[in-house]
């Protein structure tokens, strides 16, 4: 392995923990906002089910950012390393002005931004771009109907039932597993992205046949980073996630993060790289319109769609000049 | 019309039937391999935005009172007197 293959594996895997730290809010943030656990105790729960992650789901969503964005000869070092700046920077940005922007878009609009500058548009794969195009509008679709649906049926289902505390005692509980189902669900999502960008790499540089699968240290080593950043945590965005939004209860809080969790795990299932930020935010909507159409705070979930729609580009255009130097060494 | 149908449709409706649309407009660019999930998730919508629908026909047609939504127009007809 080269120099320059291991630092841009280890920028990957910055990603991946920068990843982590930026979207933990989005594992933690309900069961935080309705109290079922405190921060230091849901980041710990969070990390642990996206560590483990890898023991359950396939590497379908790698295979995809590896294979199905860029044209995979164009992948140089210097792409993949410029494209992993202009997602990292992204993201470093969004998460100090406290917006729960997509990572994965971020990744996306950087490998394609960089992959410009090295070969021109023609590197891009329409077909790899419409897929995750059209989950950029589905997946908080999806999330905010399947909310939406679920705090509906338990509404009518525990309408009669007197004991409030009772029932925010049990759906306490629930919340536990719906919030490690949520992180199963990000881990698997998210940190496949980078392996895909690793196996993308070792691809380029010889080291792997164009066929091959993940190496068990990349899934390993992945899931690692992440969870070690959603344990360090980003507490600025859970304030947005969990209480700007709308406001939740156990039971809103239990419907939402299994929503997300079964969406992030169709997803993840076939091959489809999403936004778990779009999704849980998609899904705390709903929950949200469950209760009433103005429990939402349609203002900030606004300034919430903006982040999204300025990603792509934001990170294309630093991944872009991020390449810029490598492209004049070269000449 | 257009003022008859914001008084005669809710926000709840109209929420949904965007919601589908959006599902149903996502049909056509999705590959043929997922064309499945914008379908059942334009369904799903479709069928909240009914359900809310044959509420508001149950219902009177309502006062457009910004802050006020949900007052049926009947409501200030029969409002209790003021105390004196």
């Amino acid at each position: 392995m080269t120099t320059g293959l291991v630092i841009t594996i280890f920028v990957a895997l910055a990603f991946d923990f920068v990843n982590g730290f930026h979207d933990a809010a989005n594992s933690i943030a309900t069961v935080v906002a309705t109290r079922v656990l405190t921060p230091v105790q849901a980041v710990a729960w969070a990390a642990f089910f996206n560590f483990i992650a890898f023991a359950i789901f396939g590497t379908a969503v790698a295979a995809t950012i590896a294979k199905d964005v860029v044209d995979p000869k164009s992948l140089t070092i210097a792409v993949v390393f410029a494209g992993l700046i202009g997602a990292i920077a992204w993201d470093l940005i969004t998460w100090w002005l406290g917006l729960p922007s997509s990572s994965s878009h971020a990744l996306v609009g950087g490998m394609a931004g960089a992959a410009v500058a090295h070969g021109g548009w023609l590197t891009l794969l329409p077909e790899g771009f419409r897929k995750i195009g059209v989950f950029i509008v589905l997946s908080p679709v999806v999330g905010l109907l399947l909310g939406f649906t679920l705090l509906t049926i338990l509404l009518w289902a525990f309408h009669k039932t007197t004991v409030k505390q009772l029932l925010n005692k049990v759906f306490r509980r629930v919340q536990l597993l719906s919030a490690a189902a949520f992180s199963l669900g990000h881990g698997s999502n998210d940190s496949q992205k980078t392996m895909g960008v690793i196996l993308a790499l070792l691809i380029a540089a010889g080291l792997l046949p164009p066929e091959a699968d993940v190496p068990l240290w990349v899934v390993l080593s992945a899931h690692f980073a992440i969870a070690l950043g959603t344990a360090l945590g980003g507490w600025r965005i859970v304030h947005t996630m969990g209480s700007r939004l709308t406001r939740l209860q156990p039971m809103s809080g239990a419907s939402a993060e299994t929503a997300a969790a079964i969406t992030l795990f169709f997803t993840a299932a076939h091959g489809i790289p999403v936004s778990t930020t779009h999704t849980i935010t998609g899904a705390i909507v709903g929950v949200g319109t469950a209760q009433r159409l103005t429990a939402v705070r349609w203002g900030i979930a606004g300034r919430v769609v903006w982040a999204w729609v300025l990603t792509i580009p934001g990170s294309f255009i630093i991944a872009f000049l991020a390449y810029l130097p490598f492209r004049w060494f070269a000449t | 019309m257009v003022r008859y149908l914001r008084r005669r449709i809710g926000r709840p409706t109209r929420f949904f039937f965007l919601i589908a649309i959006t599902g149903v407009v996502m049909i056509w660019p999705t590959p043929d391999k997922y064309r499945v999930v914008p379908l059942l998730a334009s369904g799903l919508a479709f069928l909240w935005c009914i359900l809310f629908f044959l509420e508001d026909l149950g219902r009177g047609p309502r006062d457009e009172i910004p802050g006020k939504e949900g007052k049926a127009a009947g409501d200030a007809v029969f409002a209790p007197p003021p105390h004196r």
